[in-house]
């Protein structure tokens, strides 16, 4: 079935190859520049070692985290024609960058260095083909989500581009299987414009996957992102939103179930730009068998966002003796007149909840179960969404039900 | 107007002054292993002694600068161009009366005399590199505490310290670690007799004096097995305006049930470099607090830690940060877990004002395996101007399960409420701002000895000074 991609493996990854991808797909010269300036990234960013900051606590030793040869996404939208019939496009990127042009150029036009995952990032910006482009008009308000099924290939790139006061939800999901992915997200959220926006990621057990995320808040604008982590041997994501206009808002929330040798790695970014803005982020982890969440979050207030309004909390469950949690949850303040809080926690179930459900009649396996579920649910709720989150809540209830059964 | 701009210079600093003194040595500007050799062999120290301080050298000068630092201060010290020993005297004082006249009219300007009359403990008075001044009370010794400066404790109780000397931190620890091994001079040595209960608080005063003089104490207290002793560390310099730079190795190491409290208040003047490593060992059922107050240098880099070795073990860790204009206040602290039911309490708070900059940088470890660990993190910042910033960087790495970590930041503004509040009590604007500054800081004051106390607040109130506009 995949005869012809199995030649195409053998390709190595080359300026020339890169330039080649780019006069394949027809791309403006501002794009090219843009594909080839990441692989002169890529290439002079060195490999990360156990000493590379943001690489330190993590093994890696044994994956491979040679590039996967350039293959194209395939992407499976799911858009009502009600959506569509209301002016909301969705499209492959690569269609995009001629059919919307200013648009895309605008979403894209300063490179995403990437915090960790630096030359990753710029590994998928050089070599991606394909990709998925959503666009919500200006003024349009969706009621029902959009979703975005990546299905194939190493390095997918989505642009979310939502016009001012629009209205819309989007999930999209990582099932593929390759052995490294990694992916880039980049959200334009326009002015006074409501964005929810869940990223699964429920990939083989056995694969590396990577995942830049980026995003743009403008005035008045709200964004809810939430990531699920469940697949992946080894999870690394850098997400960073940047509240640029006053009175930009966002929600990051994180979840993660992990189990096995499992290790995810959250880089997160709560950049206050502006006066008046507000963020808000919650990442939690149950952590199994041997393994290891690893947290990094930093809010930055800007000289000059005065008002601004961050909070930062970090929890981890300690579900087996194995199981591993580092959290590092930062702050760099420079405006004085802002409220600033954040709050990390590591630990295991709490016995006084476990002996409360015992009192109840709930042996510990079921009290354990329904805590983890309670854990899950704050953030399912905060997302604001039910129906943008029940295919998660369905993805996390069968693993939910399995602890303490072994 | 230029006229209270000086008055201004003068009351901001209140010890910035300076004396003329005669310095008995004065080795030559600069660091290389003829330097090193000269110090040991003046010091007529053993082979031992010796051997580390040239190894020492030899990794200080391999190791880079850490590069998470705030290297745009960092890489002003110029190495090359400062002293790195200094003895103002050859003799060391055993009394009040032999302590040469210009050094005691320093002390005297410092409060130092009342400190010993109130105290009653023992007095070591660190005058430049060397001790010059020193008495230990008489039921100290009848109780066999051992407390002296570094060198002495070296001569008269080389096998103790042979034994526990760098045990704490290596040289190879960080770069400055390494510099204070090659060079150190002076800092203490305290040895605590098993079961013996130091009612008294243990005191030295340290002073720079010397332009680009590099001070480089060493002090190392050893509470063996049941003992208890609290030592307390202060520090002022006179106003020069090269910059100089301070880089002490503190070691404690509390063996089985002993306590150990460390208090330091550092008020350096503005052009100090004040670069530390202080870490202590705590063995089963031990616990060890350092009270850490940063007021003054242009840069402080100091995370004072407890590595938790035994069952039982207790570390903790208060501090407070004061940073205002030029000034960097770069402190944390390091709890490293490696016993079961160990527990560790940081509480850490910083006020920037005037362009200061406040950094918390700190780190919670749990190894693998272990039960029964908490740990419990405070961190909040007060900002008192827009042009000011604070950081909170925590690290916590978690290896085990059965354990509960925290840790919770903030970081506001004075809130106006308060002001509101305060003032509606008639006070006026600066008058609220200080006594809301200095209630912020009080968990940490009261932890103070009463004299420690009263000169905080009091510094405090002069820094407040026309902070409100």
């Amino acid at each position: 079935m995949r005869g012809e991609t199995d030649i195409t493996l053998t390709i190595t990854l080359d300026r020339a190859a890169v330039e080649a991808l780019s006069k394949q797909a027809n791309e403006p010269a501002w794009l090219r520049e843009l594909r080839v300036g990441a692989f002169d990234r890529f290439e002079k960013i060195a490999e990360p070692t156990d000493r590379t900051e943001g690489w330190r606590r993590l093994s890696f030793e044994s994956a491979d985290l040679a590039p996967a040869a350039p293959e194209p996404t395939v992407v499976r939208f799911g858009i009502s024609d009600e959506q569509r019939a209301l002016g909301v496009v969705a499209m492959p990127l690569s269609l995009a960058a001629t059919e919307h042009e200013p648009m895309v150029r605008d979403a894209l036009a300063k490179p995403r260095v990437g915090h960790t995952l630096a030359k990753y990032s710029a590994l998928a910006q050089s070599a991606w083909q394909g990709g998925a482009f959503v666009l919500v008009p200006d003024g349009v308000q969706l009621t029902h989500p959009i979703s975005i099924e990546i299905e194939a290939g190493a390095y997918p790139w989505i642009v979310l581009v939502i016009g001012a006061d629009a209205r819309a939800s989007i999930i999209e999901t990582h099932r593929e299987r390759g052995s490294l992915s990694s992916g880039l997200v980049d959200i334009a959220a326009g002015a006074g414009s409501r964005l929810t926006y869940a990223h699964v990621q429920d990939v083989g057990r056995s694969s590396v996957a990577f995942s830049h995320q980026h995003a743009r808040v403008a005035r008045g604008a709200k964004l809810v992102t939430l990531n699920f982590g469940m697949g992946a041997r080894l999870s690394k994501n850098d997400v960073e939103v940047e509240l640029l206009g006053q009175g930009a808002e966002s929600d990051m929330l994180g979840l993660v179930f992990a189990d096995g040798e499992q290790q995810f790695d959250y880089h997160t970014l709560q950049g206050h730009r502006s006066p008046d803005t507000r963020s808000d982020l919650l990442y939690k982890s149950a952590l199994n068998g041997a393994s290891h969440s690893l947290y990094t979050g930093i809010i930055i207030i800007d000289r000059g966002a005065q008002r601004s309004d961050a909070y930062q909390a970090n929890r981890n469950l300690l579900l087996s003796e194995h199981a591993r949690a580092d959290t590092e949850p930062k702050l760099e303040i420079e405006a004085d007149d802002v409220r600033c809080t954040h709050g990390a926690t590591v630990g295991p179930i709490d016995d006084e909840q476990l002996f409360y459900l015992a009192s109840r009649g709930l042996d510990p396996e079921v009290g354990s179960r329904l805590i983890v579920e309670g854990f899950f649910q704050e953030v399912f709720e905060k997302a604001g969404d039910a129906e943008l989150v029940r295919p998660l809540q369905d993805t996390v209830a069968p693993h939910i039900s399995r602890l303490g059964a072994r | 107007m230029a006229v209270k701009q000086q008055q201004l210079v003068d009351k901001d600093y209140k010890y910035g002054f300076r004396d003329n003194v005669k310095y008995a040595f004065k080795s030559r500007k600069g660091l290389d292993h003829e330097i090193v050799e000269q110090i040991s062999q003046l010091k007529n120290e053993p082979q031992w002694m010796r051997d580390f301080r040239h190894r020492s050298l030899d990794i200080f000068l391999a190791k880079p600068m850490p590069p998470w630092a705030n290297l745009e201060l960092l890489n002003q010290i110029k190495f090359d161009d400062m002293y790195y020993y200094l003895r103002a005297a050859d003799m060391e004082g055993n009394t009040w009366e032999d302590v040469p006249e210009e050094i005691k009219r320093t002390f005297d300007r410092l409060g130092i005399p009342e400190a010993e009359r109130k105290f009653l403990g023992g007095v070591t008075a660190q005058y430049d590199s060397e001790v010059v001044y020193h008495s230990i009370r008489k039921d100290l010794e009848d109780l066999g505490v051992f407390f002296s400066d570094m060198d002495t404790g070296l001569r008269e109780h080389e096998d103790i310290v042979k034994q526990h000397f760098a045990t704490v931190i290596p040289p190879g620890d960080n770069k400055f670690s390494a510099l204070n091994s090659a060079v150190w001079s002076g800092g203490s040595f305290i040895w605590v007799p098993p079961g013996v209960h130091v009612s008294v608080p243990l005191q030295a005063y340290f002073r720079i004096n010397a332009e680009s003089m590099g001070q480089f104490e060493r002090t190392l207290i050893i509470a063996e097995p049941g003992s208890f002793v609290h030592y307390i560390e202060g520090c002022t310099a006179p106003s020069y305006s090269t910059n100089s730079l301070h880089s002490a190795v503190v070691e404690l190491i509390a063996k089985e049930g002993a306590h150990i409290r460390y208090t330091t208040i550092q008020n350096w003047y503005k052009n100090i470099f004040n670069l530390v490593t202080k870490r202590a060992v705590a063995q089963k059922n031990a616990r060890v607090e350092w009270v850490d107050g940063n007021i003054g240098s242009k840069l402080t880099m100091k995370y004072p830690s407890v590595y938790l070795m035994g069952e039982n073990a207790r570390g903790e860790v208060l501090s407070i940060a004061y940073a205002s204009e030029g000034q960097h206040q770069d402190a944390g602290s390091k709890m490293i877990h490696a016993a079961p039911n160990t527990t560790s309490i940081i509480t850490s708070k910083s006020v920037s004002k005037g362009g200061g900059r406040t950094s918390y940088r700190g780190l919670v470890k749990v190894y693998p395996n272990l039960t029964g660990v908490k740990s419990n993190v405070r961190c909040d910042a007060l900002l008192m101007d827009p042009e000011s910033r604070s950081d909170t960087y925590p690290t916590m790495e978690v290896d085990s399960k059965d354990v509960r970590i925290e840790h919770e930041a903030t970081v506001s503004k004075v809130g106006e409420e308060q002001l509101f509040y305060v003032m509606s009590r008639g006070l006026t604007d600066a008058e609220a701002t200080t006594m809301i500054v200095n209630g912020f800081f009080e968990p940490f004051v009261k932890e103070l000895p009463m004299e420690y106390a009263v000169e905080l607040n009091r510094l405090i109130a002069l820094e407040m000074e026309g902070s409100v506009g």
